[in-house]
């Protein structure tokens, strides 16, 4: 079997590969450019992950995972200050609570948009889904990690024990479940009476999955620490990220994007805490790449529901999409909201 | 760094970047995002390398940046999605001249989902154990096993039909 598959791969490359475009030297030259810019960073206050853990997250605790009533949502474990952890994916599957919150969301949209249309992707077409109905919201269990190294994300990691759960609305898929936030992700819809296609992000979390800072990066979006911090939303402003260069990676093109964000704390009528976040996004020469209009919901059971609505570009860096506007604002992203189950997660 | 420690980081550059590549494209299909993968894999390194180079899974972790970079569509996904509705994504335009099984091979893994495809190429092209794929994958043992048994049947049909046809068209 081994033979065989590595056969099977080994028809895959071509007899004759492109060049590599870079060399030793290129590569030394970016890396020793990237330490210098790293090092003006610390000295000059710039976000670092493990920084950003010691202000969101209570302070160290030896071994092991302790509960701490601390934050807003409670129970979020106390973790050492000098540690980096992340969230490990897990296998994501229908629950029962999949289809009452799949109904819920889809539910909202009928009644307040009707007209509009799911948009499958062709990688599911492609691959035998049945596309007919939207995707409901995935149960995937999280486990906190913690890394070897405490600079470096992509080091051993080993589990802290705790594990949560996590609902998603994401499409489905053939073969697994491919896990909170990688592919195949959030629903494409096209909204009545819209030319450019919406894409809608929500998940909703459980006390004990995050802080209530709001200096970590929104699900989906592409920010400083990734996985590793453990805020829902992200109110920084004006942030410069030339790491999020790869986003070009699909266009060819690399260039750093620029984000522009704009955040607001207000209430439900009801009292819940609502985080709303504007976010524009710019590539070099100042044209627009994408809006989104986000939002974190605090619910009063300590769960938390994220929805993000993005209009992303058409023709890329150098498109201007100054004219799309998410389909959805803060208003009825709040109601939208409001309007999912409020069972416990679990 | 000392100019010994840049010596030894040349020579591994030099000494990987064939195979890092071929690992990239072998999970993304697409020359261009393997490249960059690596690239950004091996300038990780660097910041890290005199950590690294007494870590005797260096290969692996190496592995992993390179994999992760190479399946990482969250950070782009929404680029994914405008493209999507045209075309199918991730199926890079080939020359005309790519041999009839080569595309086979190639459409059929284009089909697999990234992880499942990533996990075959560690298993076995990288001869990983599924222990060693699983801390790559950042996964379980258990996870890289169904995705195994689950890439291989879906590559396996895939192949046996498509295979054929392909072959006997070209033939004709």
């Amino acid at each position: 079997m081994n033979d065989d598959m590595r056969e099977i791969f080994g028809k895959a490359l071509p007899e004759t590969e492109p060049p590599v475009a870079f060399s030793s030297d290129s590569l030394l030259e970016t890396g020793k450019r990237k330490r210098r810019h790293r090092a003006i960073g610390a000295f000059t206050g710039g976000v670092a992950v493990v920084a950003a853990l010691a202000v969101s997250l209570p302070m160290a605790i030896g071994d092991g995972v302790e509960v701490s009533q601390a934050a807003h949502g409670g129970q979020l474990p106390e973790l050492d200050s000098d540690g980096l952890y992340g969230w490990l994916e897990g296998e994501a599957e229908a629950s029962p609570a999949s289809e009452e919150y799949g109904d819920a969301f889809w539910g909202w949209l009928e009644a307040n948009a009707p007209g509009f249309e799911y948009i499958p992707d062709k990688y599911l077409e492609n691959n035998g889904v049945d596309t007919s109905k939207p995707p409901t919201f995935d149960r995937d269990e999280i486990t906190l990690m913690r890394y070897a190294d405490a600079e470096d994300p992509a080091s051993e990691s080993v589990t802290t024990g705790l594990i949560r759960p996590v609902y998603h609305l994401a499409d489905s898929f053939p073969w697994d479940k491919p896990n909170t936030w990688s592919n195949p992700g959030p629903p494409m819809v096209q909204m009545p009476g819209v030319d450019n296609l919406d894409i809608f992000d929500a998940a909703v979390y459980p006390a004990g999955t995050y802080t209530d800072g709001t200096k970590g990066p929104l699900p989906q979006a592409p920010a400083k620490g990734d996985e590793n911090f453990f805020d829902l939303i992200n109110c920084e402003g004006g942030e410069t990220d030339n790491d999020t260069s790869i986003l070009y990676y699909d266009l060819g093109i690399d260039v750093p994007i620029f984000y522009d964000i704009e955040c607001r704390e207000t209430q439900t009528a009801d009292g819940m805490r609502v985080v709303e976040v504007g976010e524009t996004v710019t590539d070099k020469a100042g044209n627009l790449v994408s809006k989104a209009n986000a939002l974190v919901l605090y619910r009063f059971d300590g769960s938390a529901v994220v929805l993000r609505n993005l209009v992303p570009g058409r023709e890329g860096p150098s498109r201007n999409v100054a004219d799309m506007e998410p389909a959805l604002g803060f208003e009825e992203l709040t109601d939208l909201a409001a309007s999912l189950p409020d069972d416990a997660v679990e | 760094m000392k100019p010994s420690q840049e010596d030894e980081y040349r020579s591994y550059v030099a000494a990987r970047t064939t195979a890092m590549r071929r690992l990239a494209y072998l999970v993304c299909g697409d020359w261009h995002r393997a490249e960059d993968a690596v690239q950004d894999a091996f300038i990780k390194l660097y910041l890290k390398w005199s950590k690294c180079t007494t870590s005797d899974s260096l290969d692996s972790y190496v592995r992993r940046m390179v994999v992760n970079a190479a399946i990482d569509t969250q950070r782009r996904l929404w680029f994914r999605k405008e493209h999507s509705k045209s075309d199918p994504p991730d199926r890079p335009t080939r020359p005309e001249d790519t041999p009839v099984e080569r595309v086979a091979v190639l459409d059929a893994l284009a089909c697999l989902p990234k992880r499942q495809r990533a996990t075959l190429a560690l298993r076995f092209w990288e001869d990983q154990s599924v222990e060693q794929t699983a801390k790559i994958m950042r996964c379980s043992p258990a996870t890289v096993k169904s995705q195994t048994a689950r890439g291989l049947r879906s590559l396996r049909g895939m192949l046996t039909d498509s295979f054929q046809e392909r072959l006997q068209g070209a033939n004709r």
